[in-house]
């Protein structure tokens, strides 16, 4: 008896692979410290930068297989300038029209890796209704536990450039502010 | 009589070298500090800024000096959260009852030809005074795009170790020693 439910459970372990499945590590964003920033050149004299305090998301890798995806939303009313005055006109009709579009979202499920660290990927932004493919580069990836709590966690730093007009965003270029946009997104998310 | 007199004068005071400094006022909107650290041994770089500032700067460009004079109201800073910007204005950072500014001065200018590339003065935070190169690029100046006023813009960067300061809550394990400093610049002609 024993051994015919040692030879099931045997054919059940090659049939599904525990190590596949057990390969899938799924994280969610820890929004506090995963807020993105954007960057324009202001009137050509020098660099301004913009941030979204509201953003939540979900990353999932599988680094054996070297894929995974990244999946984020940003909150659009959430943007914060270096000036009141600014944030409502980024708010507004001009630039972000949070009226109308609450959210952008970032989704890719095309993460390029070296090795097991995530280096870069490719997905899509969605911003004032229109998505358009974006390519972004992955810095300083690593994973480890949290130093206080010791939950698993991985970290890394995301960058990509874009140019706002192709996503309807024409407003004040260029004699404001450039199309040329330099997006920041720090990133630190929690195995669940 | 008096035009040997004039000429003399212009002999010995060459109107040529008083025009040359300009002094420009820091536009604070356009000029506000930001910090960056490592968080927590390296899972990702956080930001901070300081929203209020007010600063000088003159440039003798053809005799390549000048100055910079910035002071900081430290409880203007504002990371990405209400709770740590509480946390940077106590005691174990800013201390900003104790310490309301920080202040930048120079009168070492680098210049590349009439470009300004660098500037090395003293950081003055915490009541503490120490030296800081800051590396400055895109330097430019023109008019303002709408009001026409003449101006000049820059981004200037600096690396910091801020226990130098005695700045040291928090290192390593929260946030790094290693602070980067980006300052972009707008002023304006006086």
């Amino acid at each position: 008896m024993t051994r015919a439910h040692c030879s099931c459970a045997l054919t059940l372990a090659v049939a599904v692979p525990l190590a596949a499945v057990a390969a899938e590590e799924r994280y969610v964003f820890d929004p506090v410290h995963s807020q993105p920033m954007c960057e324009v050149r202001h009137m050509g004299f020098s660099t301004q930068h913009v941030s979204f305090t509201k953003i939540s998301g979900r990353v999932t890798l599988d680094r054996e297989a070297h894929k995974g995806t990244l999946d984020a939303t940003v909150d659009t009313t959430s943007v914060r300038s270096y000036s009141e005055k600014l944030d409502a006109h980024l708010k507004g009709e001009d630039f972000f029209d949070v009226a109308k579009y609450p959210t952008m979202t970032f989704k890719s499920s095309d993460l390029v890796f070296e090795g097991d660290r995530v280096v870069a990927g490719n997905g899509e932004l969605t911003l004032l209704g229109v998505t358009k493919p974006v390519s972004f580069k992955v810095s300083n990836f690593v994973c480890g536990e949290q130093p206080f709590n010791k939950r698993p966690m991985c970290g890394a730093e995301v960058t990509a450039t874009i140019m706002r007009s192709e996503w309807g965003m024409k407003y004040g270029i260029p004699k404001a502010a450039s199309d040329e946009v330099r997006i920041y997104l720090p990133i630190e998310a929690f195995r669940e | 009589m008096i035009r040997p007199f004039l000429l003399s004068l212009a002999l010995v005071f060459p109107l040529t070298a008083v025009a040359a400094e300009e002094s420009y006022v820091i536009e604070p909107v356009h000029s506000q500090p930001m910090f960056e650290v490592q968080h927590m041994g390296g899972f990702s770089n956080q930001h901070g800024s300081f929203g209020k500032l007010s600063g000088k700067i003159i440039l003798d460009r053809a005799a390549k000096k000048g100055s910079v004079d910035v002071t900081i109201d430290t409880s203007s800073v504002r990371s990405f959260s209400e709770r740590l910007d509480v946390h940077l204005k106590g005691e174990d950072y800013f201390d900003v009852a104790k310490y309301p500014t920080m202040t930048f001065k120079s009168s070492n200018l680098v210049f590349d030809g009439d470009r300004l590339v660098g500037v090395n003065g003293e950081l003055t935070m915490l009541g503490v005074t120490k030296p800081v190169s800051l590396k400055v690029v895109n330097f430019v100046c023109g008019d303002n795009p709408f009001n026409k006023k003449p101006m000049c813009g820059a981004e200037a960067t600096a690396t910091i170790m801020r226990s130098e300061w005695g700045m040291k809550t928090g290192i390593p394990k929260s946030s790094s020693d290693e602070v980067r400093l980006t300052l972009p610049v707008e002023a304006y002609r006086e």
